[in-house]
């Protein structure tokens, strides 16, 4: 009979104590493996969805609100800034790349944004079907719309699902993007005309990428004509001295506001922070327990096994084989807690997806290879490796005679 | 002629101030040849067969195994030398009992660091009637089976000296009289020497080979 033979023996004879071990330790991981995988997506995707940009200038109101709506399109806009104001800084010398934003529509909870094709090469996407907008009314649809090339459809004023629907205008689809794992996945884009015109503004033709079509803006819903608005413009500037002046500039000295993307994110998860240490302290907690009941079980078990280890001292094995032996039990159990723990996790996981399409959408992927998964699963061997050892200790330091005289 | 196999001398070892073996010079196994060590309860005969079989240190004294002094090698060699050399039957602390009557006696050829002899264990269960019992848990096996096991599981590996603690201790005279027999006849075909401690006067009567008597 193998040493290996002999501690999984010795580990089946007390199943019970040694499965709430490693339901503990199973629990513990899960809950830190999904606390990871969730705080890894999320910077991920932030990371992804605010790549390029420096600044964003929009409507005076909050900050994070602004950068929430205009980057990650989580939000409702904090307003809409004259298009003639924002001219003046698309043309500033600090900046590289400025891109105008126009949001306010929306198809089935998807948001209508007219940009201009910037806004495509900044996330480097691809077009998996068709082609790009050239005339007003025309849209890509990103990778999760649902949208095909040749669909029809018309935009509903606001953000929420029941907003007045611009029946007359109907966009159509010429173009699909191919899937990015960015925000732009779940948006439908079009020139800023289309929304302008919608809305009864239009763009001076020298600004416009679409000033061929120009002629079309007569068949606007509203017939008076109001000054051109956007809803932001996302810069990027020409350098990280650019990127601290030029909100400063902007808020001192325009009736715009600027925000930063990075600082503005840094500030939410800061915020979100206290929810997931208290789940990652939870976890630890759950951790901790499984290593105290991996040393109680051991430890506690170690004089009704003291006979046993006896019987194999006399057999010839030496008192380090036994230490090992028993301390491979605690690594043993550890690992199988590392198992159940990542079996759950995904399982979790899975269900997640099933219940959740945005996440699901958003790219989210069980991926063990994560920050930080790594070195949690490894701690939790070495604890479990660890509560053994004072056991194994014990148990190598016994004296034999005394014990086998004992009985 | 037979060869000396083990020799212990001057052999002390104190309990309460008192040295248990202040009347024992020289203790010498013999290839072959029995020892029995008989005395009283609390003379120091398991403690006596602790320091031959090296699981306790003597306070003074040599043991030697084939000239090798006991105190000479590591640790290592010495649980070697006691999982090769020797076969151990306690008193009462017969067998792992979350263990099958197999593995228990397997763990002979791992502690002596031997492949396995499956066909050698199951022929030994046979001679002792225990074949059908061979893969049964441990726990399940009355007093008087467990012992025969142990028996077994001291005799597979074809050691050169078996040591035996009490072995008769809460045996009834038949009982006394077949484990004694077993005992010296597997000794025998084995070709070890057999070494029985006890305070069971009864043993004398069936036990063939040299008596070390002690005294409290």
């Amino acid at each position: 009979m193998s040493d290996l033979a002999l501690i999984l023996c010795s580990l089946r004879s007390r199943w019970l104590g040694n499965f709430l071990s490693v339901a503990l330790t199973g629990f513990g991981f899960m809950l830190a493996l999904l606390i990871l995988l969730f705080g890894h997506h999320i910077h991920k995707r932030l990371s992804a969805d605010g790549q390029g940009i420096d600044v964003v200038i929009g409507a005076k109101g909050s900050p994070l609100q602004l950068i929430l709506s205009s980057v990650y399109h989580l939000d409702i806009p904090t307003g809409n800034i004259p298009y003639e104001q924002a001219q003046i800084w698309m043309k500033h010398s600090q900046v590289k790349r400025a891109i105008p934003l126009a949001l306010g529509d929306q198809w089935k909870g998807q948001r209508i944004a007219g940009t201009t094709l910037d806004y495509l090469e900044l996330y480097a996407a691809r077009i998996r079907e068709g082609r790009v907008w050239k005339q007003d009314f025309e849209v890509v649809a990103g990778a999760a719309t649902g949208l095909a090339v040749g669909d029809e459809f018309a935009g509903a004023h606001g953000f929420a699902p029941d907003g007045h629907s611009h029946d007359a205008h109907p966009y159509r689809v010429v173009g699909v993007l191919a899937p990015s794992g960015t925000v732009i996945d779940r948006l439908i884009l079009t020139s800023v005309n289309s929304v302008m015109a919608l809305h009864g503004q239009s763009v001076a033709e020298d600004d416009h990428e679409d000033h061929e079509h120009a002629d079309e803006h007569e068949h606007h819903e509203h017939e008076d004509e109001h000054a051109a608005e956007i809803t932001a413009l996302l810069i990027q500037t020409k350098g990280p001295l650019a990127q601290m002046n030029l909100p400063r500039m902007i808020n001192k000295d325009s009736a715009l506001q600027a925000a930063s993307p990075s600082y503005e994110i840094a500030r939410l998860t800061g915020i979100l922070g206290v929810g997931s240490q208290i789940f990652r302290g939870l976890s630890w907690l759950m951790i901790g327990l499984a290593v105290l009941s991996v040393f109680a079980g051991l430890a506690g078990n170690l004089a009704n096994r003291s006979g046993d280890m006896a019987i194999l001292r006399t057999l010839g094995y030496g008192r380090f084989r036994l230490a090992f032996m028993l301390a491979c039990e605690g690594a043993l159990i550890a690992l199988a807690g590392l198992a159940v723990g990542t079996a759950i996790a995904r399982a979790g996981f899975a269900w997640a997806l099933s219940v959740s399409p945005v996440l699901k959408e958003s790219g989210f992927a069980f991926d063990l290879s994560a920050p930080g998964v790594l070195p949690v699963a490894c701690f939790i061997f070495i604890a479990g490796l660890c509560s053994a050892i004072i056991p194994a200790w014990k148990a190598a330091g016994a004296d034999v005679s005394k014990q086998l005289s004992g009985f | 002629m037979s060869e000396l196999l083990l020799k212990a001398q001057n052999l002390k070892l104190d309990r309460s101030g008192r040295d248990l073996f202040s009347g024992i010079g020289e203790v010498c196994i013999f290839s072959g040849k029995n020892l029995l060590v008989l005395g009283p309860s609390g003379c120091g005969k398991t403690s006596l067969l602790h320091i031959l079989t090296g699981l306790l240190p003597a306070d003074g004294g040599t043991v030697e195994f084939l000239g090798k002094n006991y105190s000479h090698i590591s640790s290592a060699a010495l649980n070697r030398l006691r999982g090769q050399r020797y076969g151990v039957i306690h008193q009462k602390l017969h067998l792992i009992s979350h263990l099958s009557v197999y593995q228990n006696i397997s763990l002979a050829f791992k502690g002596a660091r031997k492949p396995v002899n499956k066909p050698m264990i199951l022929k030994v269960l046979e001679e002792l009637g225990l074949r059908e019992r061979a893969f049964h848990c441990a726990r399940t096996l009355s007093q008087g089976e467990a012992q025969r096991v142990a028996i077994a599981r001291a005799v597979v590996h074809k050691p050169d000296i078996i040591f035996a603690d009490e072995p008769t201790s809460s045996l009834d005279d038949r009982h006394t009289d077949a484990v004694c027999g077993l005992l010296m006849s597997l000794s025998e075909r084995g070709g070890a020497s057999l070494v029985i401690s006890t305070h069971d006067q009864r043993v004398r009567d069936v036990f063939k080979g040299q008596v070390l008597e002690m005294q409290t």
